[in-house]
């Protein structure tokens, strides 16, 4: 009987409480109602360009305005001049978007999705607190920052590679954090070769291939790494690249180095694994040709 | 139970009537919610800083002790800003956005690369300028902004008066006039000197005068006529008749504030009772420093100049690209180009090795490098010496070595060289600049002089 009581003011007791929380209607102050206006939508040409070519087709905010809250306050930035946005976003249409359309089916579709939600446009390389400098940061999937944008002077063809193969190492990151990139597969081949974030830079480039790296920034992590391999895969000629990274020296007997030559020769070989990952990768679980994009980007690029 | 059921209608009855009856009745603050407000008053502050038709004048210092530049601003209604400044001869008067935000505090930031981001990046970002403000006052005769980046309480204040109908044309008419107190302005005397004298026109004091423009700093290192050594870094300020320091160079408890300068001698000129100090041109520095005795003491090692690497610097002068071009056109036939030059020192045993880079005009090759030594003399008048000896023997060396020419007899000059410590490298592609510099002044030709920067180093 106790029980039945119980029960019985527990339910009393629960229809009380809902008769008080939804007797009274919502005020009208409470409502719910943007606390933001919506800002009167710019028309000066560089905005309108912005809106028609990234905002529209690929949801993507362009940011060349300094705004604080998208750098890191250790930072030392300055941001770009106005008159080289958009003869520096034409380059990243003709040299970044257009090899990915063509290079499946559903490239378009491909950068409706993947193509990075807001790219922040700085002018030259962030000074890091420690003194050093970077041209590029990719975060979280969907926001790539480019720096360096003062450097462009037209039919420089150095600064244009250069940003993009900024522009594609970043976003090769963004890729990777979208279609999980077997990390493994890489350690396999360089295991304890890799350096880290601190020390990169006590190495050389040529020691780099020596480890099975492209670059010694490469070096630091597998994420690095390949990023590195992707964007050089994309921008550089690619009898070039074989040359560079892929074509054994025969002669190491002659070199006044020849251990060193050998290194490099196994580390080629290495660097050649991690190609053949790569491609494989872009092409089944990305589903990019990734040799496609570096055709039609070396010839948009000449 | 009966009297728990009695119990909880009276509390729901009560309830019913009292719960709602009030909140109809809160009457707010304000009329309107806090976006509008806070949208309200940036829009206020645009308003006053776009309504004045000549725009407003300033000037800016970046922090205490530096610089002071003139500054007109005209902000336009649809966020754009034209900065006219007498920095650097106006070139980097970029036309920028700004923006009037409120965030903890209302605030004006320059949106896009202009002046004050350049004077943000110089001095490797120590000179404490800046582009993003807080606005502290603003009304139609005065606005006060303070920097939203400084650290501490010593902050830059940034005081905009509304410009007359000449405010603009009078920032136009500054610049390009600091340019007159360059090193080798108007002459193929390279250096500078400051002297004071007395009423009698003897010397009581002389020194270098260097002057650095991107920081629109002078550098004086001088010594008076009993010896005693003095050195001042000072700011300054553009004037149209000549200079301001904008803290005084003293001697012997003299301030010296206003230099005037006559356009006939090339010199500024300070009066001040029966001392006169005058700036004006000259083929050697004023004081010889014992910056050498680094080199000697092999402090100095390894020293050179890598213009692939570098490219320009704002301190290189003609006399370094007269030898380039010289060497470059050698190279021309092979498709060739000096990459960079290094020299080793080795002042124990009295040697010196020039390292010569070279490589493919279009960079597809290279660099190569060869060797030349040189015999090496730092005497007790400062001055050092070399002497060509030769090759190294190698065949690139022995190929290039006609080809060089101009370089190993720029090093060759038989009355030396002076040697000056020059801080911090500077160059346009902003790399290494972490590293000393120096420059190697020719005693037979003084206007031509090598700046390069120094790879091996120790304090």
């Amino acid at each position: 009987m106790k029980t039945q009581k119980i029960v019985i003011s527990k339910i009393l007791f629960l229809i009380f409480g809902l008769i008080i929380v939804l007797g009274c209607d919502r005020e009208e102050t409470l409502q719910p109602k943007s606390i933001f206006e919506i800002e009167e939508e710019s028309a000066a040409e560089l905005d309108v360009y912005l809106k028609e070519n990234f905002r529209v087709p690929y949801g993507t905010n362009v940011v060349y305005k300094f705004v604080d809250q998208y750098v890191n306050p250790r930072f030392k930035v300055v941001p770009t001049k106005l008159d080289v946005v958009k003869p520096s976003l034409e380059l990243i249409k003709k040299l970044w978007i257009d090899p990915y359309i063509v290079a499946s089916d559903d490239g378009e579709d491909f950068l409706k999705k993947y193509f990075p939600a807001e790219i922040i446009l700085l002018g030259d390389p962030i000074v890091n607190a420690d003194g050093t400098r970077t041209g590029g940061i990719a975060e979280g999937g969907v926001r790539i920052t480019l720096a360096d944008l003062n450097g462009y002077a037209p039919d420089d063809k150095p600064w244009t590679t250069n940003l993009l193969r900024l522009a594609h190492h970043e976003f090769a990151h963004i890729i990777d954090q979208n279609f999980i990139f077997d990390v493994q597969s890489f350690y396999d081949i360089s295991g304890e070769d890799y350096t880290s974030p601190n020390t990169w830079t006590t190495i050389s480039d040529s020691e780099a291939i020596a480890r099975g790296m492209v670059t010694a920034y490469g070096s630091q992590s597998v994420a690095e790494d390949f990023a590195e391999l992707v964007s050089l895969i994309i921008t550089m000629d690619p009898s070039d690249f074989e040359a560079q990274y892929l074509t054994l020296n025969n002669d190491c007997g002659s070199s006044s180095n020849s251990e060193f030559c050998l290194r490099q020769n196994e580390g080629k070989k290495r660097i050649k694994e991690k190609y053949d990952i790569v491609v494989k990768y872009f092409k089944e679980d990305v589903r990019i040709d990734l040799l496609k994009v570096r055709d039609e980007f070396l010839t948009n690029v000449n | 139970m009966l009297k728990q059921i009695k119990f909880y209608i009276l509390l729901m009855l009560t309830i019913s009537f009292t719960a709602c009856t009030e909140d109809n009745e809160v009457t707010p603050i304000f009329d309107e919610d806090s976006n509008t407000r806070v949208t309200a008053i940036a829009n206020d502050y645009k308003n006053i800083l776009t309504s004045h038709e000549n725009g407003w004048v300033a000037e800016y210092q970046p922090s205490e002790g530096e610089a002071i530049f003139a500054i007109h601003f005209k902000f336009n209604t649809d966020n754009t800003t034209v900065i006219t400044s007498d920095y650097n001869n106006g070139e980097d008067d970029l036309p920028t956005t700004f923006r009037v935000d409120i965030n903890q505090l209302p605030e004006l930031i320059f949106e896009n690369y202009s002046t004050f981001h350049k004077l943000f990046q110089v001095k490797n970002f120590a000179l404490g300028a800046e582009y993003e403000f807080n606005l502290k006052e603003i009304s139609n005769e005065k606005i006060i902004l303070e920097s939203k980046t400084d650290q501490g309480d010593n902050k830059t204040i940034l005081t905009l008066l509304p410009a007359g109908t000449n405010g603009k044309d009078n920032v136009v008419f500054l610049q390009g006039l600091e340019k007159r107190l360059k090193n080798g302005y108007n002459t193929s005397d390279f250096f500078r000197t400051l002297v004071v004298t007395n009423s009698s026109n003897e010397q009581k004091y002389i020194s270098d005068f260097d002057f650095t423009q991107n920081i629109r700093q002078a550098s004086i290192n001088g010594k008076d006529s009993e010896d005693n050594l003095s050195s001042f870094d000072l700011g300054i300020k553009i004037t149209e008749t000549g200079f301001d320091f904008v803290e005084p160079f003293v001697f012997n408890d003299v301030d010296f504030t206003s230099f005037i300068y006559n356009e006939g001698s090339n010199s500024f000129t300070s009066i001040v009772g029966d001392l006169t100090t005058t700036i004006s041109s000259s083929i050697i520095p004023g004081i010889i420093t014992d910056d050498f005795l680094l080199i000697k003491e092999g402090k100095r090692s390894t020293f050179g100049y890598d213009i692939d690497k570098y490219s320009n610097s704002p301190l290189l002068d003609n006399g370094f690209w007269d030898v380039v071009t010289a060497v470059n056109a050698n190279l021309l036939s092979d498709n060739d180009k000096m990459i960079y030059w290094l020299w080793t020192f080795d002042p124990d045993n009295n040697k010196a090795s020039l390292t010569f880079g070279g490589g493919r005009i279009d960079g597809s090759a290279g660099p190569w490098a060869a060797n030349y030594n040189f015999n090496m003399t730092i005497g007790d008048d400062k001055i050092i010496k070399f002497n060509y000896v030769g090759t190294d023997g190698s065949n690139l060396a022995n190929y290039w070595e006609t080809r060089i020419q101009p370089l190993l007899d720029f090093w060759s000059a038989p009355n030396g060289f002076i040697y000056l410590e020059t801080g911090n490298f500077e160059n346009d592609n902003n790399e290494d600049t972490w590293r000393l510099a120096g420059r190697f002044i020719n005693q037979d030709t003084p206007a031509k002089n090598f700046y390069g920067v120094w790879w091996s180093f120790t304090d």
